[in-house]
């Protein structure tokens, strides 16, 4: 477990260092969409916060909670990209002379996709306060979103990681970045389900993304109690449990594979 | 020894040379479909598909334009559908530049104006085909659409000037950058565009400073002729002029940029 541990980290570091050198991709991207969407896009649609029976008093106070979800989903890839080159390039080849369990391989990645969000996340939650969203008060709740923001970045980069892995080319994990309109759309990120027709409620009430917002929510709001966190956060503990096991397994079977 | 042959194309006008360019571009995009055709339409209509449903309720906001939050969007989409699907000739433009492809054109004869011309004319095309989807989407949910065949052309003659303006943008960052992923990082520059012109709401349902934004964007001026054609039948002569001038005018200034820095390109 130590080594593990220990290779984890080592690998987080090299990730972040690589991170570092690629500062725009890796920590401004994720926030540029955010920005724009609380900016721009919340204050053109502002007036929804008006249709009859809407449970937010503004709209931002409604986009808020989802929001610092999205840095996570909109700056997602990075690391993929950075593993499929890996795999390509023949570094794990030489990784292999040394014993690096695949797990501490794509954990180390992964805690840098959730640590790399963070200032993104921060930014959200400064500029809805900046905007005017009442929300944001309480330092606990504040961190309470940011380090449910970073598990989410954890859990979606795994996605992209097995995907990743999967294929090695940069292009197949780039071909999922608009993968976050559709899941967050038919999700209560942009719109509560209730207000939503027919199918599209449905849809909505049923999404794991849902789940994962209403989380977000009721940390951010200090409404619904422990029941939606806890669903939240065993939404993410499941997905993030299937994704980051098949992406280590699919890591697995490649050593494995060229070894033979 | 290797033997290079060219198609003579000094004995052809300027008109033809324009369009071998753009015949080239598009067996270059029928070749790969998937990116330069199916893509830029998959993404506008589950755009409507999506946002048409999940803000229906919109339509309820009091004097809020139509029945349905689709009457109001359907017409906007189709004309924003080229900013969804933008690049792919900036894309090519990067591989031919890496390539060496583009002194062996100006070898064969093929000028500055015929490759850019023949790469706008291509990009406004292109758009084309995904417009008619959406629209045909936005009937199939309801939409209506009162604008007759004049109607028709002229929305679907803003979209093509749209494309073929918007795809100077990314063929300069072509030229300027010859990186793939930089042109690709152009891509989300249509997103400030889009959520400050009169796509998803009216401008009286905006606050105050959104709705100056929202008059001074040009894709506003496009929006909301192509709108009035398709809700109330209604095409008004100095609204097309206004809506004409601002796409000739943008696709002037990125054909002129283009121009000069494809002038640069193909000295240095």
């Amino acid at each position: 477990m130590a080594a593990l541990m220990r290779s984890s980290t080592l690998v987080a570091g090299r990730t972040s260092r690589a991170g570092v050198r690629n500062f725009g991709v890796a920590f401004v991207f994720p926030l540029v969409p955010a920005v724009l969407a609380m900016g721009l896009y919340a204050q053109v649609l502002h007036g929804l916060a008006d249709v009859p029976g809407f449970p937010a008093s503004s709209y931002v106070d409604w986009l808020v909670p989802g929001l610092v979800l999205f840095p996570a989903m909109t700056g997602a890839g990075v690391t993929a990209m950075g593993m499929a080159t890996d795999l390509r390039n023949g570094y794990f080849d030489r990784l292999r002379l040394v014993p690096v369990h695949p797990l501490a391989d794509v954990g180390g990645r992964l805690a840098f996709d959730a640590l790399r969000v963070v200032p993104a996340i921060a930014g959200v939650l400064v500029l809805g306060a900046v905007l005017g969203s009442d929300l944001l008060v309480e330092p606990a709740r504040l961190a309470g979103l940011v380090v449910y923001g970073a598990a989410w970045s954890v859990v979606y980069n795994a996605a992209f990681l097995l995907v990743g892995v999967k294929t090695r080319s940069d292009q197949a994990v780039q071909s999922l970045a608009p993968v976050f309109a559709p899941v967050t759309f038919l999700a209560t990120v942009w719109f509560p389900a209730e207000l939503m027709p027919g199918w599209a409620a449905r849809v909505a009430e049923a999404s794991p993304m849902s789940a994962v917002t209403e989380g977000a929510r009721a940390i951010a709001t200090g409404q619904g109690a422990g029941g939606d966190i806890a669903l939240g956060v065993v939404t993410m503990l499941v997905l993030g449990l299937v994704l980051v096991g098949a992406a280590t397994r699919a890591l697995t079977s490649v050593s494995k594979g060229a070894d033979r | 020894m290797t033997t290079i042959t060219a198609r003579p194309v000094h004995s052809v006008g300027r008109g033809p040379r324009t369009r071998l360019v753009a015949g080239r571009l598009a067996r270059q995009a029928l070749s790969d479909p998937g990116t330069a055709l199916v893509f830029p339409t998959v993404v506008p209509l589950a755009l409507v598909g999506i946002l048409s449903q999940v803000y229906d309720r919109a339509a309820d906001l009091p004097g809020f334009p139509g029945e349905r939050f689709i009457d109001w969007m359907a017409p906007s989409m189709v004309i924003i559908t080229p900013l969804l699907g933008a690049g792919w000739a900036g894309m090519s433009l990067v591989a031919d530049l890496q390539g060496g492809y583009l002194a062996r054109l100006q070898l064969a004869g093929v000028g500055r104006r015929h490759l850019l011309g023949g790469m706008v004319l291509f990009e406004g095309l292109r758009s084309l085909p995904s417009a008619a989807a959406v629209l045909g989407l936005g009937l199939t949910l309801g939409a209506p659409y009162r604008g007759g065949v004049a109607g028709l052309v002229l929305l679907f003659g803003l979209t093509a000037l749209l494309a073929a303006a918007w795809s100077t943008l990314f063929i300069a960052v072509a030229l300027t950058s010859r990186d793939r992923a930089a042109v690709q990082a152009v891509y989300p520059a249509f997103l400030p565009l889009w959520w400050t012109s009169t796509s998803l709401m009216p401008r009286d349902a905006m606050p105050g400073w959104m709705q100056t934004v929202t008059a001074w964007n040009p894709l506003t001026v496009l929006i909301d002729v192509g709108r009035a054609s398709a809700l109330d039948g209604t095409i008004r002569a100095s609204s097309v002029a206004a809506a004409s001038a601002v796409v000739i005018v943008g696709l002037g200034i990125g054909y002129v940029a283009c121009d000069r820095l494809l002038a640069d390109a193909t000295t240095s």
